[in-house]
């Protein structure tokens, strides 16, 4: 088990946004999380990632507590991320984006930076080379010296998972990673999805392509009104009259 | 005691100054995210172009009362358009730009205005005529209470509770509100977002004229540097009320001018700024949002 | 890459030759113009790459003229003893300043560095300690001497200020292509974007501050020493003021931009000085179209320029 939530309550002023929530995530595993607007899921990412403090309950990753400990510390813990809307840095090229996820890899201190001594070039050198193999690993080779900011969405939201993935993380979290792609960018997005499963990375997504759900997750939990109605094998979430009432009027 | 009832007094007259000063800041910064450090150099410009006027009037032989209103008038009017015009030319072409380009060009018309004032007025200290306000004293428990501070005060408060109702009781005053919290809500709601931005302008203008000539009729010697510290008091006054809040910059603008008032009676006058900054700093640290709370859009 | 490196040995081959052409006066100003350009450059660590509002930079610049005349003057320590003393003390106010205010909104922050500088120049004003003068500032600060050569005479000066102006160059020039610089421009991007990565905030803002401070100082003490005088007019608010304008106008996180910037801002108004009282207005006139027409500043940043290695065949 490498991800646990405990009982996480999250009010913001008054109202609640997570309620009373438990599960845990098995390593390796492909979980997905799924539930109307407004649910809590991306409050519940970002309970894990450290931008807000559970009010009561904890989290637990790979048997440690990090039940509100600062993003950039979970982060080099092993736990990297994407955002629903883009957060990439339009201004720079693709590499120089997918860099940043090598961040807390580079071990130059900011003194190595300033004066340039050996550690520093042996660093810079190791780390742009990592970031080679993560372009050329999701076919972003063309793409090295493009500025991000003129790039396609669908071109954009990989460069956001090969950033994510240059921190070697071992718990990869997706908020909605198939927003805005086509038919054929999503299923290139599974694939990718597959080969990161492969890497022996866990995944935890997000996403409301159901069909993309279903096939892709292996275990699913379900949210409403901040609190999991329901979790299960595809099969059975598709199945439930709880789940289906939720989703009521929608596909 | 009667020292300090005494500052008390003064400081609220100066407070009141503060405060018509501090709305102008307090709301194009809650709806527009911008720190318009040109307003301190309209609130001294409307001083000069008051002072001009009243001594035309006066040479024109009008009597007293109507030179009065006619610098009222004529200097509000006048600085209200100016501001208007200060943001079609120096603020709007910006607004799709990085923030930090607003922010130079606002120092960049400050500047303008401020040697403006000195080309057409001279560097020299210009004086307002005394006693323009009629001057009366009275004796209150030992306290000096003249005619001028309560002209000020009671006009002040008289002019905020308007622009309150304003604010809270008409429809343009809530499309300000509105355009405040989203403004891409508020143009999907049909409201003229361009329009919401001259309206606070041509207010916030308004209001800082007149606080203008109250500090020319108050402490009658004008310099033309004198935009920046009025400016920046009032910028802090608006922050320690809570950005965005019109209540909270009168507030805040009264709270300052007492602290103000109290710092140079008590301390002395060479630490004034300074001091008034540390006050600043504190309440950044611990309370950033203000006595009143802050209203800007957040744009998370 | 090669093409920049022609256009800055251009650029300090004419600064070499520049104090033999002209009268004394214009080397004066060539001196303040690669002092000021140090401090803007310094600014810009913390306003252009870590993208945090300061305006109240001159606070740095001033601590290090301020250091280096009162421990020379008062206490007989030689100039070139000053210089690290300086940078030690100026950082460690950056860290001191930075440390309470470092996650106020942008505008606030903005505000605070003003109110430190102001109170700092008020400080100074009131003659605190009865080490700064007063109003009247420091006299008679002495020169360095490097080697037992006595850095005295006006054009030794000149070529000291850009010696300094030319490591600062090189260390921006490091910052910008390290762990460090692109950690700046992470936060100045997105701050949740950065922390979710490793970025730790808190460290790399103070670090900025901490450094910018430092060069700073390091350009106040050479200001100094040119002047053998100091006086807090130099280091008030209207200064930070410039500096600030300097990096936006020049171009945030470019370094020929904000050479530019400093060009710009001090040394054109400077063959104005007969039009004294027009010359100001016209200043603000222009700050005004300036941004309009290059909101980006005039020689802004560019990225892109990746080390060879990451495109060769492996």
């Amino acid at each position: 088990m490498l991800l646990q939530l405990n009982n996480v309550l999250k009010t913001f002023g008054g109202i609640v946004a997570i309620n009373n929530l438990s599960f845990e995530i098995k390593e390796n595993q492909i979980l997905g999380l799924i539930g109307p607007n407004g649910a809590g899921k991306t409050t519940v990412f970002n309970c894990i990632t450290g931008i807000y403090k559970p009010d009561k309950g904890s989290v637990y990753f790979n048997g440690k507590d990090i039940t509100g400990l600062k993003p950039h510390i979970i982060s080099k813990l092993g736990i990297a991320r994407t955002f629903q809307n883009i957060r990439l840095f339009p201004s720079m090229s693709v590499a120089e984006n997918i860099m940043a996820g090598r961040h807390a890899k580079c071990r130059q201190t900011w003194f190595d930076s300033l004066i340039r001594t050996p550690k520093y070039f042996r660093d810079e050198k190791e780390n742009w080379l990592k970031v080679k193999y993560f372009i050329g690993l999701l076919n972003l080779s063309e793409y090295t010296s493009a500025i991000v900011g003129s790039l396609p969405y669908g071109i954009q939201r990989k460069i956001e998972i090969a950033r994510a993935l240059a921190s070697e993380p071992k718990l990869l979290i997706l908020d909605e990673p198939a927003a805005g792609l086509n038919n054929k960018e999503t299923q290139e997005l599974v694939d990718l999805i597959y080969q990161i499963k492969d890497m022996g990375i866990t995944i935890l997504l997000i996403e409301h392509d159901m069909d993309m759900m279903m096939s892709l997750a292996e275990y699913i939990i379900v949210m409403n009104f901040g609190e999991k109605i329901a979790e299960g094998i595809p099969k059975d979430i598709q199945s439930n009259p709880q789940v289906i009432e939720a989703y009521l009027g929608s596909e | 005691m009667e020292i300090f009832l005494q500052q008390i007094v003064n400081g609220l007259a100066i407070g009141s100054i503060y405060a018509l000063v501090a709305i102008g800041y307090t709301m194009v910064y809650g709806v527009m995210k911008l720190i318009n450090f040109a307003h301190g150099d309209l609130v001294a410009l409307a001083a000069y172009v008051g002072l001009t006027v009243l001594m035309q009037a006066f040479g024109m032989h009008i009597t007293n009362l109507w030179a009065i209103i006619l610098m009222f008038v004529i200097t509000a009017l006048f600085i209200s358009l100016f501001g208007v015009v200060l943001e079609r030319l120096a603020y709007r072409p910006l607004r799709k730009a990085p923030r930090l380009s607003a922010v130079v060009s606002a120092l960049g018309a400050s500047l303008a205005i401020e040697n403006g004032i000195m080309l057409i007025w001279g560097p020299n200290i210009k004086v307002f005529p005394s006693n323009v306000f009629p001057n009366m004293r009275w004796h209150i428990s030992g306290v000096v209470i003249n005619s001028t501070q309560i002209a000020i005060l009671l006009l002040s408060v008289i002019l905020m509770l308007a622009l309150y109702i304003f604010i809270n009781k008409t429809k343009i005053g809530t499309a300000i509100r509105a355009t405040a919290i989203d403004q891409d809500a508020a143009k999907l709601m049909g409201i003229n977002v361009n329009g919401i931005i001259i309206a606070i302008f041509a207010l916030g203008s308004f209001l800082g004229s007149i606080g203008g000539l109250f500090i020319g009729i108050y402490y009658r010697e004008l310099y033309f540097q004198m935009g920046w510290i009025y400016g920046l008091n009032a910028f802090i006054a608006a922050i320690i009320g809570g950005i965005g809040n019109i209540p909270g910059a009168m507030l805040g603008g009264m709270l300052l001018g007492i602290f103000n008032v109290l710092i140079a009676g008590y301390v002395s006058n060479g630490w004034s700024e300074a001091l008034t900054f540390v006050l600043l700093i504190i309440i950044l640290i611990i309370k950033p949002t203000g006595i009143l709370g802050e209203r800007v859009a957040e744009k998370v | 890459m090669k093409k920049n490196f022609v256009w800055y040995g251009v650029f300090f081959v004419i600064a070499i030759i520049y104090p033999h052409f002209v009268n004394p006066s214009w080397v004066d100003i060539g001196t303040t113009f690669a002092l000021y350009s140090v401090v803007a450059l310094s600014q810009d660590i913390v306003l252009g790459k870590a993208g945090m509002f300061d305006m109240g930079h001159a606070t740095f610049f001033g601590i290090g003229a301020y250091t280096a005349a009162i421990l020379n003057t008062t206490y007989n320590i030689p100039i070139m003893y000053t210089i690290p003393i300086a940078i030690a003390l100026s950082a460690l106010f950056g860290i001191i300043i930075s440390w309470p205010i470092i996650h106020l909104r942008g505008d606030y922050l903005l505000v605070a560095t003003i109110g430190f500088n102001i109170i700092f120049y008020q400080a100074l004003q009131n003659n605190v300690f009865g080490l700064t003068g007063g109003p009247n500032g420091i006299f008679g600060i002495g020169t360095p001497v490097i080697f037992g050569i006595n850095i005295a005479s006006q054009k030794a000066i000149y070529y000291f200020a850009w010696f300094i102006l030319l490591i600062t160059m090189l260390i921006i020039y490091n910052i910008d292509k390290s762990k460090l610089g692109r950690a700046f421009h992470y936060l100045r991007e997105s701050e949740v974007a950065a922390e979710s990565f490793g970025v730790n905030k808190r460290f790399y803002k103070v670090l900025a501050f901490a450094l910018g401070a430092g060069l700073a100082s390091l350009a106040g003490v050479i200001f100094a020493v040119q002047y053998a005088a100091v006086s807090p007019e130099t280091f008030n608010f209207t200064q930070s003021v410039l500096f600030f304008t300097i990096v936006i106008v020049g171009g945030p996180s470019s370094i020929p931009g904000i050479l530019l910037g400093t060009f710009v801002m001090f040394v054109v108004p400077q063959f104005f000085r007969e039009f004294a009282t027009a010359r100001y207005f016209v200043f603000g006139i222009a700050m005004i179209l300036t941004m309009i027409l290059r909101p980006q500043g005039i020689w802004p940043v560019r990225f892109g320029k990746l080390p060879k290695y990451i495109f060769k065949e492996s």
